[in-house]
């Protein structure tokens, strides 16, 4: 019996991926949780075969939830949804651990090949991906100014952007205001930018936020 | 025939099934959607759209007792489709889900003459509800919107 579980803020794409799950695995057990730090705590407390998990969630996104289940259960397969468009955020959730990345868009038709091939402990590449894959091995010179960013400090630089202030990021994390003010510091050297304003329409432009 | 004398219509003709016509550009959310009516009007026929003209056309083609349309979606959005339905079939209800926070979309999708605004999160919760209160003739506001 398989035993999957789903991490996703929104009850109603909850709902529609466990009737997914179920019509292929009728046998299944499918657990739900709505934020980041409950998937985290599930997967230390309980055996699971599968994870599938929303990078867009309050408070910590799917992407820390995923460095930290790779931290304490590395072998335990991670495929990441969301809504943005997949070159955004595709290779960096797989650099950083991820089975598969799939578009909400796409889950549907793409769900069920994706756990049979992460079950087998191999990456699940749709044929976007592996173009951008193609690319960025191509194309090394021509990255993205935000490729340059570590993972926390892309969590940071998509807060920033989206106009949430130093002490409400602080919060979110965990950390302190001078660590914040210090990874900003260090996102505006790294991208070239003075404000923040900047940010934002780098991020709008991108289709980050 | 306002929206309540088209609830009253499903109401008082037992034989007639309740007609929803759900619309959003993901698969996924349409599933959840469609699960999530069924458990509560189990014997309810439930169309899908995908994107905004197929929903304006659907909603033309056959008798829906309720819209409920997602506010993002490819060819013009859930706002350009509740104007085209408004325009052309003004008694049908129009329940907009949206992943914005109720405020300010809410008063806005009423002033267009959507009968309700949810957003995704809380739709689970609400969504019978809203549902309900809809049909029954009235408007479902949130809690939290403003005007």
């Amino acid at each position: 019996m398989i035993r999957i579980l789903i991490a996703d803020d929104h009850a109603i794409v909850r709902k529609g991926l466990k009737q997914l799950l179920l019509e292929e695995y009728p046998s299944a057990t499918v657990e739900e949780v709505s934020d980041a730090e409950t998937l985290i705590k599930k997967t230390i407390t309980s055996e699971w075969d599968i994870v599938i998990c929303d990078l867009s969630m309050p408070g910590r996104s799917g992407l820390d939830a995923l460095r930290q289940i790779k931290q304490s259960s590395p072998q335990l397969p991670v495929l990441i949804m969301s809504m943005h468009p997949e070159d955004q955020y595709a290779l960096r959730v797989l650099k950083a651990g991820a089975s598969a990345y799939l578009g909400k868009d796409t889950i549907h038709d793409e769900l069920i090949n994706a756990i049979h091939t992460a079950r087998l402990g191999k990456k699940y590449i749709t044929p976007s991906i592996a173009e951008k894959l193609a690319d960025a091995f191509e194309n090394d010179t021509e990255k993205d100014n935000h490729a340059a960013l570590s993972d926390r400090e892309f969590d940071v630089f998509k807060l920033i952007a989206a106009g949430k202030s130093v002490s409400e990021i602080a919060n979110q994390f965990s950390l302190s205001i001078t660590t914040v003010s210090t990874y900003r510091s260090r996102i505006l050297e790294k991208m070239n930018m003075r404000s923040n304003a900047e940010m934002t329409r780098y991020a709008l432009e991108k289709g980050l936020i | 025939m306002n929206s309540h004398e088209h609830f009253l219509l499903f109401t008082t003709t037992k034989s007639s099934m309740l007609k929803i016509l759900i619309a959003d550009d993901h698969p996924i959310v349409r599933k959840g959607l469609k699960d999530l009516l069924l458990e509560e009007f189990n014997t309810a026929h439930i169309g899908e759209a995908v994107d905004t003209p197929t929903l304006v056309s659907k909603a033309k083609a056959e008798e829906w007792h309720i819209v409920i349309s997602d506010l993002s979606m490819p060819g013009g959005g859930g706002l350009e489709a509740l104007r085209q339905i408004k325009k052309e079939i003004p008694a049908l209800p129009v329940l907009i889900l949206s992943s914005q926070p109720s405020n300010p979309y809410a008063a806005k999708m009423i002033q267009e003459g959507a009968s309700g605004y949810l957003n995704k999160d809380a739709a689970a919760d609400k969504l019978i509800d809203a549902m309900k209160c809809i049909l029954d003739g009235k408007h479902y506001i949130p809690t939290d919107a403003q005007y």
